[in-house]
């Protein structure tokens, strides 16, 4: 990520900020979208989460970093939709529609219809682990300070998620 | 038995290919929030603030839309970030419900403030539709069973959806009522003097799936309305006031179903300030 933008940006200029959130905006968006498993609260996630980092830029005290803290905001975003998701249907059905991932059609590919079935069945927070390490391609470190958690959970998370998904890849081929 | 990197592998495969690009109203609204959004902390410099909006004028109507539905008190989102007054050691005393929350396993109602005064909030809910503090009860459950999620919540069991929760990513109390039964979040005063209380309340859940009718929240001291205002779905409406209290006065804020319970989920942001 190019430095000199985020410092701009940091410095309240928008041309920056717009640059740096077109540059972005997919990553944040997607990572959402799988934690979120629902492109409706990812939009409104994303959303949030880009007003929030513009909000923030002038705390971020290493603009190197920008992109792993940037991911961080957009964590909690998506925490907090898929939180207040859980609070509006309380004792409902807490299942999220999934309403992002249509069943993929071509045939050959049945991994990843278990994938995604595996990863539906992971709990957000394990998502987000998982999203981090493997789509943002954060470390266990950086992870562990973005999401305020041990980097031993971290770890276990990780195993867990892997398991999970191991378990419905396996599942299919039984 | 698939090795691990394997799966690590298609992990990552199948979530590069399933990624989608943003949608372009959601980056629009983005910026043209953050066009009228202030930077916390912001060092300026001698660069203005250029009059370019790169996505122009689209999508306003959109972004507060977005922005109210995806929580309405976005703009006061940061207060969680940064310590608030409450309980702090300044010479205006300020009591905040969120940043006094009480977690697991120091949960108490009633809950001491900030400051160690026992029992200044309460988490109550009522027992029948009247404003009548003698009605109200103490919720006796707590909740803190959604790992991963801040989210505390102090709710009755018996009844469903009934609860007043604490979101903190959103520094926001939240009250849901149900049909007859107000929730209630209590303030009682260890002052004496005059406080000023300000507030925003909102109803986020917009659209409601199922049909509903409105809300209605009130600012009580004892059985009297300070401030009452109806609330619509999606409506979101600053709130402010002055009154004097004396020690052991409450004043009770108050989710009223107003009928039907659908969607009634209450967004409250609220600081009562002692006048010095």
């Amino acid at each position: 990520m190019d430095r000199e933008l985020v410092e701009r940006a940091q410095l309240g200029d928008e041309s920056a900020y717009a640059a740096l959130a077109v540059r972005i905006g997919d990553r944040l968006y997607a990572a959402a979208n799988h934690i979120l498993r629902d492109t409706g609260r990812a939009e409104d996630a994303t959303q949030q989460a880009m007003i929030d980092i513009w909000r923030m830029l002038p705390q971020l005290k290493d603009p190197d970093r920008f992109q792993a803290w940037a991911y961080r905001i957009v964590v909690r975003a998506a925490y907090a939709e898929a939180g207040r998701q859980r609070l509006w249907s309380l004792r409902s059905s807490a299942v999220t529609p999934d309403r992002t991932f249509a069943p993929d059609h071509a045939a050959g590919i049945a991994d990843r219809d278990q994938l995604a079935r595996g990863f539906q069945r992971l709990p957000v927070d394990h998502r987000a682990v998982v999203v981090l390490k493997h789509f943002a391609g954060l470390s266990n470190l950086e992870i562990a300070d973005a999401l305020d958690i041990p980097e031993g959970t971290v770890r276990s998370r990780l195993h867990y998620s892997l398991k999970i998904l191991r378990a419905a890849l396996e599942a299919d081929s039984r | 038995m698939r090795p691990d990197q394997e799966i690590e592998r298609q992990l990552e495969d199948w979530l590069e290919e399933e990624a989608r690009p943003i949608p372009h109203e959601v980056m629009e609204g983005a910026l043209e929030a953050v066009a009228r959004t202030p930077q916390v902390g912001a060092r300026r410099s001698g660069l203005p603030w250029l009059g370019s909006r790169p996505m122009g004028m689209l999508g306003g109507a959109a972004v507060l839309f977005l922005v109210v539905a995806a929580g309405g008190l976005a703009v006061d989102r940061f207060r969680s970030l940064f310590p608030t007054e409450s309980g702090g050691a300044g010479t205006v005393q300020v009591w905040d419900p969120v940043a006094d929350w009480r977690s697991a396993p120091d949960q108490q109602n009633p809950s001491p403030d900030s400051y160690g005064n026992p029992a200044v909030w309460g988490y109550l809910r009522s027992t029948s539709v009247r404003h009548e503090p003698t009605t109200y009860i103490l919720m006796p459950n707590h909740e803190s069973d959604w790992p991963g999620f801040l989210r505390e919540a102090w709710s009755e069991p018996a009844m469903t959806n009934v609860v007043v929760a604490v979101w903190p990513p959103d520094a926001v109390i939240y009250l849901h009522p149900t049909s007859g039964v107000h929730t209630i979040l209590a303030w009682t005063s260890p002052v004496a003097g005059e406080v000023t209380i300000d507030g925003v309340v909102a109803r986020p859940q917009n659209p409601c799936e199922e049909p509903s009718d409105g809300l209605i929240f009130s600012v009580d001291r004892h059985s009297e309305t300070l401030q009452a205002m109806g609330l619509d779905l999606g409506q979101r409406t600053p709130f402010n006031l002055t009154t004097t209290v004396g020690v052991g006065d409450t004043v009770y804020f108050v989710a009223d179903s107003d009928g039907d319970a659908n969607c009634d989920l209450t967004q409250l942001q609220v600081t009562i300030r002692l006048s010095p």
